[in-house]
Formats: structure tokens, C-alpha cells, sequence
């Protein structure tokens, strides 16, 4: 009974309690609108005030009439005399020419700046444009524009003005009375042309869709790998002993330095051998056939029912020797490349971008290849060495065990430490570095090694979900950051032009698709991986027969979808030194060349909706 | 020879989904799986493969434990034992071909295969499991122009691929009509007879059950409730294995 009272109790101070937390609710919305006015400056005043409007007015007008074209004008002018002071009577004066044109203007003088001068005539071209100036005596350039006149279709043109503050004179003193109109070009219109601004907006735009090319192109190249390694259902069961996990740090450290210093000797040998051309394009030949032969004569054995280590060794070593002498191909030819390339040069003019572009190969592969051999053979030797590491500790007894992941885990925590210590010291220059690195990784290996002797070494620690973690945190960090920040820092390192703006987009694209491409990875159907793992494959094999034939399709759509993005972002990103068609439409606006700026905001519009339309069909014919 | 001892299968959830079974299969035989859904046939099925992993007991194939094999040795267990999904779980943007290849990924290097290469005596082999199941013509389709009969048959025929010693089943024939039922059974009777392949089998229809199954082990909520004969399943262990309000339709 008691309980039940006290419900009915509960029940009744509800609506009560319920009313106060929306009366609350309400004052907590007001304050803070009342607040977000009055911090964003929201107000009526402003926009009322009728020189900002006026000012407004002009702009926008300026905007509506963009600057096209070049019109073929044409003018004729006929000169009207007027006294200042006036002397004697004042009357009108009639002047007329051969061609018709009669002009009266009454008074014919003026003795201040507010007597009203009425011009009329006749004879004028019809509807037609015209400015009338008063000339200075004397042979000086500085005229002055007195008012403007349109004609009516008969060509009678009626007209009040007020002369300037000018000083008087003897002499009469000339007014011109110019007519303008639109004659021949296109159609009659008079347009002969487009105008500069147009050729400029022409180039830019098709700059800054490139560059868009750009940053989707290498952005999505590097975004694939990240999409895989930030998939939740392809991590998450990664488990592996320490020392595998450990000697795959190893393996990355010496596959990293193997890469790059084998790559760097490499590309300096074929450096040396192609000093001459002839030689070194012999050399390359013989190269190409003793690969053609490799392949011809010894094929892979793709099967490995029974196959012993030693195969499967020489089987490495065959595809290792085969890259190596594909790149050292590749490493003479780029060295080739740029000489030839600095020779064609001079002798293409209109197509010398392509001489440049075979440069640009040719060096990049000099730059970027014992990076990117590094990196991959870093990778490999990642794989190899988590695996060898795991292999070890599951065929070996529990003491051999630890005592492997000992020193193994000794050896890769220190590593490991050590490097993220360099790196926190090349950051922040810490006046004893050792601190931070070689003191650090000593005590990690400690630690880790009587980890490692103690714990059981066949415990596995959920590396994949590490990997996960950390990856995706770096990607929203990343992505939470705009590109026209990046540019700003971009343009620091390689100048303000369009190139700042395509590593700054490369970096957000990389982020962001990261993301897309992996929450598509994790939605797919799970059914295929299963029975790919049931056949016996291996994790690589079963992302590429059951995961990859299912992401292709929405990995293009993506794709297309960031190509989209970066059309429209590449349009601003100049507005901070990125290149592209923002740094010149912002120099107009500054100028206040509103009718050029205008050309410039239409072809963004015509180019981001054409493409918009373009990528959502193709879109749509991929799914 | 496969020997199951003491296997319990607890979910993270708490889920009891396997309580302690032990049972034995000859090499040969045709072993049927009965049980409600959820009674952990599923389940039972996957601790083999180790497509799940099991929180106790010991599987024995082969007088090897596998319960508890990791990295190389557990692929190489994995490739001689094939898999029949009830939703076939075949890639759908791939070919028939590729599908059926993707059987032999357990013994190709990972280099070839990634590339896309296999062996030609592999894929001479694909035709002939193809044609075995009676849908070599449709090798060059995708296989989700395939009707749900072929589509199991394409699984069939990626198991076949494996050379396995055993075919695990689950529910192969619970998303077709009867008559395809019937075929996608035979098949798996006549690999079960003439290629001396194990076949451990789940089951709804105990129809199916006595015209295919050499043996029956029974599950409900986890538990073994009977092991025996097909024929031996009357009326009183119906009940006790479907429960008292089950009416036997098939």
C-alpha cells in the first residue's frame, strides 16, 4: 500500500517537474540565441544604411553584367562652343553640321556652377549612348566628363547640365558631345571578341580542375591502403604473439634501410653507366632480356603442395632479383629521361609541357624511389618478419619461446622507442637528446625482455585493433583540419601557386577517403571472407578474393565523389595561395573589378554543376 | 578420423552455445547434424574449421589436435577441409571461375594468386569440379546470375577444389526449394561415396536426414540429446529433440 502511494506521488509531481524543465529548456534556448546574435553581429541597422546599400547596389549590378567580350566600337564627336562668364545678352546658340546634326544649347553661357544649361538636337544616331565633355582652353589633356546622354529612336537627344568650377576665360570654350555605339562582329552585336578576362578565367579554371586531378588521383592512391588497415571486421581478430609482433618492427627498420640504401647505390650506378647515352641504352637492352629470359625460362611455381624452405627461398630471391633489375632499368631510363628531356625542351615549343613532363618522371623516380623502395620493402620485411616471428614461437617449446621473445622484444622495443623518441627530438630540438632517445629505448628493452622471458610467449596481443585505433585517431585529426589551412603551410614549402594547393588537397583527400573506403570495407557481407578463410588462404588472399571484388564498385564512387569535392574546394583554396582560378578571382574582388570577378564566379558555377552532373551519372551506370 | 572431446563453445555475450559435446567420426562416413536453429550446430560446425574459436576441449583430426593450431599449420588443416555455406557466401562480382579457383588459394603462393595466376593443372581441375556438378558452361558467368541450385553447386564444386578429407555442411540445402534440395544432397552423397570424403552435414528436414545420413548426432541448446541411427529416431526422440510441441511434417 505504502509503495503504491508513493507511485501515485511519483506520478503526480511529474507533470510539475516535467513543466520546469521545459520552462528551463526555453530560457536555456533563448540566452543562447540571444547570445549568438549578439556575438555573430547579427543586426538591422547596417544593411538599412543607404550608403552601404547604394555601395551594395553598385556591386551587385557590376556582378550582373560580367565582362565577356570585346565589342567594336564606334564614335563620332561634334564640338559646341560656350562662353564663361557670360558677356552681354544671353540668348542660345545653334550649331550644325554637314551630316545633319544640329545642336542648340540655351543659355550658350554660364556664370556659376548652378545655372542650368539645356543642350537639345537633332540628327544623332537613334538609341544611342553618348558623354559630353568640356575641354579647357589651351591644348591640355585634362577633359572633364560632363553628364551622359541617351538618344531617343529618332535620334533627338534632350539633355540639362551644370557646368564645373572653372576658371573664366576669354576665349569660348569647346564642348564635345561624343556618341558610342556597337557596330559589325558577331551577328551585328559587336562583338568582336572575348575579353581578357575570359582568357584568363579560361586558364585558371582548367588549372584549378587539374589540380583537383591531382589531389584526388594521389590522394585516392594512398587512401586505398589506409581504407584496408582502418577496417574494424579486417582488424579486429589480428592477434599475434609479442615477438611477432616485435620482429615485425624489426623487419620494418631493415627493410626500410635495405630499401632506400640499395635504391640510392642503384640509381647511382645507373647514374655512372648512362653518363653516355649509347651505352646506357645497350645496357638496358641486355638488361630487358635477361628478365625476358628469367621469366621465359624459370616460371614461377605457383603451387606449393609440399614445397620445401629452400624453394620457396629461391623462389623470393628470383622475384627480388627480377624487381631489382626492372628498377635499374627504370633508374638508367630516368637518368636518360632528364637529359633528354632537358634537350627537347628547346626544340618543342607549343608542346614543350610533354619534354617537361618526361623531366618531371625522370627526376621524380630519382627523388621519390629510394623513399617509396623503402617504404614497400620496409612493409615486406614487416610481414616477413611478423611471421617468422610467429612461425618461431609456435614450433618451438615454451623456454625456447622466451628466450626468443626476450630478445627479440628487446630488440624491436628499443628500436621502436628510439624512433619515436628521434622524432619527438626533431620536433622539439631537445638540448640533450640522448634523454629522449637512447636512455629511453635502453629501459624499454629492459622492461620488455623480462616481459618477454616472463610472460608466455604464445599470448596474443590484439596488434590489429592497435593499429585500428591509431590510425583511425590520425585520420580525424587530419580531416578535422581544412585544406585551406594546409596551404598555408604548403605554400611555405613550395611557394603559392597551384602545387601548395594540390598537396594540401592531396592530404584532407587521403584522410577523408581513408575513412569512406574503410566504413565500406566494414559493411560488406561477411559471408565470402568466411568461406575464403575456410579454403586455407591466407589474410592477403582474403582480402583480395573476398573483400576487394566487393569494394571496387563504391571505391570508384567515392572516388568520383572526392573528385567532386576537390572541383569545388580547388576553387577557393587559391584565396589562400593555393593556385587555381580562387587567386585570381580574389585579386579581382580586391581591385573591385566586380564584372571581371563575375566571369570568374560563373565559369566556377558552369564548371562545379557540369561536373557534379557529370560524376553522379557515372555513378550511378558503376552501382 | 575426427574426434570431438569436451568442446564448449562460450560467446563473449555469456552464450552457451556448445556445452561439452564429444563425439566421433569414422573417416567415410556421412554424418547428419539435427537440432532447432540456435542449438549450436552452426556453431559445432565452425570450432572445426576454426572459423570460430572454441573455449574448451580438444578436436582431434587426423591425430593431430587442431583445437589450438595457429599461422601456416592452421591454413594447411583449413585446406583439406571444405566448407558448404547455407547462403553459399560465394563473391558475387566474381566469376564462377574465380570463385571455384579461390578453392585452391590454401596451396598457391600468395604472389601468383594475388596477381590473379594459378596453375594451369588448377584450373583444369576447376572445369573438371564444374562439370561434376553439371555447370562447366557457366564458368565465365558472375555468380550472382546464377540461380540459388547453381550458385550451391559452384560451392560444391570451390569445397571440391580443396582435395579435402572433409566437407562441412551447414544447412547446404535450407535456402532451396525441395527438388533442388534433393539434387544439391545427391551431390553431396555421391562425393561422400565415391570419393571416400567425410561429409558432416546440418540439417533441418528429417526426411533428408534418414535418406542420406549414415548417422545422427542430435543438438538442443548445446547438448548432445542423441547419437545413433537415423532410423532409430521415432516419435518419443523426435520430441526429445525438437521439443514437445513439434509436429514432425516431413
Amino acid at each position: 500500500m505504502a509503495t503504491n502511494k508513493e507511485n501515485n506521488k511519483d506520478k503526480k509531481s511529474r507533470p510539475l517537474l516535467r513543466a520546469l524543465l521545459i520552462f528551463a529548456a526555453f530560457i536555456g534556448i533563448f540566452i543562447l540565441y540571444a547570445y549568438a546574435i549578439d556575438v555573430t553581429e547579427i543586426n538591422f541597422t547596417e544593411p538599412q544604411d543607404p550608403k552601404r546599400q547604394e555601395v551594395t547596389t553598385r556591386v551587385i549590378r557590376s556582378l550582373a553584367r560580367p565582362d565577356f567580350f570585346v565589342f567594336n566600337e564606334e564614335k563620332r564627336s561634334m564640338n559646341v562652343m560656350i562662353r564663361i562668364p557670360c558677356e552681354g545678352e544671353v540668348t542660345g546658340s545653334q550649331f550644325a553640321l554637314s551630316d545633319g546634326r544640329t545642336v542648340t544649347i540655351s543659355p550658350n553661357c554660364a556664370d556659376t556652377t548652378q545655372d542650368t544649361i539645356v543642350i537639345t538636337g537633332s540628327g544623332f544616331q537613334p538609341n544611342t549612348s553618348g558623354i559630353l565633355r568640356w575641354y579647357p582652353p589651351g591644348e591640355t589633356s585634362a577633359t572633364r566628363a560632363l553628364t551622359s546622354f541617351r538618344t531617343d529612336g529618332e535620334g533627338n537627344l534632350n539633355e540639362d547640365f551644370t557646368m564645373p568650377d572653372i576658371r573664366p576665360s576669354e576665349e569660348a570654350q569647346r564642348l564635345e558631345i561624343e556618341e558610342k555605339w556597337k557596330s559589325g562582329g558577331f551577328l551585328g552585336t559587336g562583338i568582336i571578341g572575348f575579353s581578357e578576362a575570359v582568357d584568363i578565367t579560361v586558364e585558371k579554371i582548367i588549372e584549378t580542375v587539374l589540380l583537383a586531378l591531382m589531389a584526388t588521383t594521389v590522394g585516392t592512391l594512398l587512401a586505398i591502403p589506409v581504407g584496408f588497415l582502418a577496417a574494424r571486421n579486417l582488424m579486429e581478430n589480428i592477434g599475434l604473439p609479442l615477438a611477432a609482433i616485435l620482429s615485425g618492427v624489426i623487419g620494418l627498420l631493415i627493410g626500410f634501410m635495405l630499401g632506400a640504401n640499395i635504391t640510392k647505390w642503384l640509381l647511382d650506378v645507373a647514374s655512372t653507366l648512362t653518363n653516355n647515352t649509347l651505352t646506357g641504352l645497350g645496357i638496358a637492352v641486355v638488361l630487358l632480356i635477361i628478365i625476358g629470359a628469367i621469366l621465359k625460362f624459370a616460371p614461377a611455381k605457383l603451387s606449393s603442395e609440399e614445397r620445401s624452405r629452400l624453394s620457396m627461398s629461391i623462389e623470393w630471391l628470383r622475384v627480388m632479383f627480377v624487381i631489382i633489375l626492372a628498377f635499374f632499368i627504370i633508374a638508367m631510363l630516368a637518368h636518360m629521361g632528364i637529359v633528354l628531356g632537358k634537350s627537347l625542351e628547346g626544340s618543342l615549343d607549343q608542346a614543350a609541357f610533354l619534354a617537361r613532363f618526361i623531366s618531371f618522371l625522370s627526376e621524380g623516380i630519382t627523388v621519390l624511389s629510394p623513399m617509396v623502395m623503402g617504404l614497400l620493402l620496409g612493409l615486406i620485411g614487416a610481414s616477413l618478419g611478423s611471421t617468422y616471428g610467429q612461425e618461431a614461437i609456435l614450433r618451438t617449446n615454451v623456454t625456447t619461446g622466451r628466450i626468443i621473445t626476450g630478445i627479440v622484444s628487446a630488440l624491436g622495443g628499443a628500436i621502436f622507442v628510439y624512433g619515436i623518441g628521434a622524432a619527438l627530438n626533431w620536433l622539439y630540438q631537445f638540448d640533450n637528446p640522448e634523454k629522449w632517445t637512447t636512455y629511453p629505448a635502453l629501459i624499454a628493452a629492459v622492461i620488455l625482455l623480462v616481459v618477454g622471458l616472463a610472460a608466455n610467449p604464445k599470448r596474443q596481443y590484439p596488434i590489429g585493433m592497435v593499429i585500428y585505433t591509431a590510425l583511425r585517431s590520425l585520420l580525424n585529426i587530419i580531416r578535422s583540419i581544412e585544406p585551406l589551412i594546409y596551404v598555408i603551410v604548403f605554400a611555405v614549402w613550395v611557394g603559392i601557386g597551384p602545387f601548395a594547393g594540390v598537396l594540401a588537397l592531396t592530404i584532407h583527400t587521403i584522410a577523408a577517403l581513408g575513412k569512406l573506403y574503410s566504413e565500406q570495407v566494414e559493411s560488406i557481407s561477411e559471408g565470402p571472407i568466411e568461406a575464403i578463410t575456410a579454403t586455407g588462404a591466407s589474410r592477403v588472399q582474403t582480402v583480395v578474393y573476398a573483400v576487394v571484388p566487393q569494394v571496387v564498385p563504391p571505391f570508384i564512387a567515392f572516388t568520383l565523389y572526392r573528385w567532386d569535392i576537390n572541383v569545388r574546394f580547388s576553387t577557393v583554396i587559391g584565396f589562400a595561395g593555393g593556385g587555381g582560378i580562387g587567386f585570381v578571382l580574389v585579386q579581382n574582388i580586391n581591385l573591385l573589378k566586380y564584372r571581371q570577378a563575375s566571369v570568374m564566379m560563373i565559369a566556377i558555377a558552369v564548371v562545379v554543376i557540369s561536373l557534379d552532373y557529370l560524376s553522379s551519372k557515372i555513378r550511378k551506370r558503376i552501382i | 578420423m575426427l574426434r570431438v572431446k569436451n568442446l564448449t563453445k562460450v560467446y563473449e555475450d555469456g552464450t552457451v552455445a556448445l556445452r561439452d559435446v564429444s563425439f566421433e567420426v569414422p573417416d567415410g562416413q556421412f554424418l547428419a547434424v539435427v537440432g532447432l536453429s540456435g542449438s549450436g550446430k552452426s556453431t559445432l560446425l565452425r570450432c572445426i574449421n576454426r572459423l570460430i574459436e572454441p573455449t574448451e576441449g580438444e578436436i582431434w583430426w587426423n591425430d593431430i589436435e587442431i583445437s589450438h593450431v595457429e599461422g601456416e599449420e592452421l591454413r594447411r588443416v583449413r585446406r583439406k577441409i571444405g566448407m558448404i555455406f547455407q547462403h553459399f557466401n560465394l563473391v558475387d562480382r566474381s566469376s564462377v571461375m574465380r570463385n571455384v579457383l579461390s578453392g585452391r588459394l590454401g596451396y598457391v603462393s600468395t604472389l601468383g594468386s594475388v596477381l590473379g595466376k594459378f596453375p594451369r593443372e588448377d584450373v583444369k581441375k576447376a572445369y573438371a569440379s564444374l562439370d561434376r556438378v553439371g555447370i562447366r558452361d557457366k564458368a565465365d558467368n558472375r555468380a550472382d546470375e546464377l540461380s540459388g541450385g547453381q550458385q550451391q553447386r559452384v560451392g560444391i564444386a570451390r569445397a571440391l577444389m580443396q582435395d579435402p578429407e572433409l566437407i562441412l555442411a551447414d544447412e547446404p540445402v535450407a535456402s532451396l526449394d525441395p527438388v533442388l534440395a534433393h539434387s544439391i544432397m545427391g551431390h553431396l552423397q555421391q562425393i561422400n561415396r565415391e570419393d571416400g570424403i567425410t561429409v558432416m552435414c546440418s540439417l533441418h528436414f528429417l526426411d533428408l536426414v534418414q535418406q542420406y545420413g549414415d548417422w545422427v548426432i542430435a543438438l538442443n541448446e548445446g547438448e548432445v540429446v542423441f547419437e545413433g541411427l537415423p532410423s532409430d529416431i521415432d516419435d518419443a526422440r523426435f520430441k526429445e529433440i525438437y521439443g514437445k510441441d513439434a509436429v514432425r511434417i516431413g
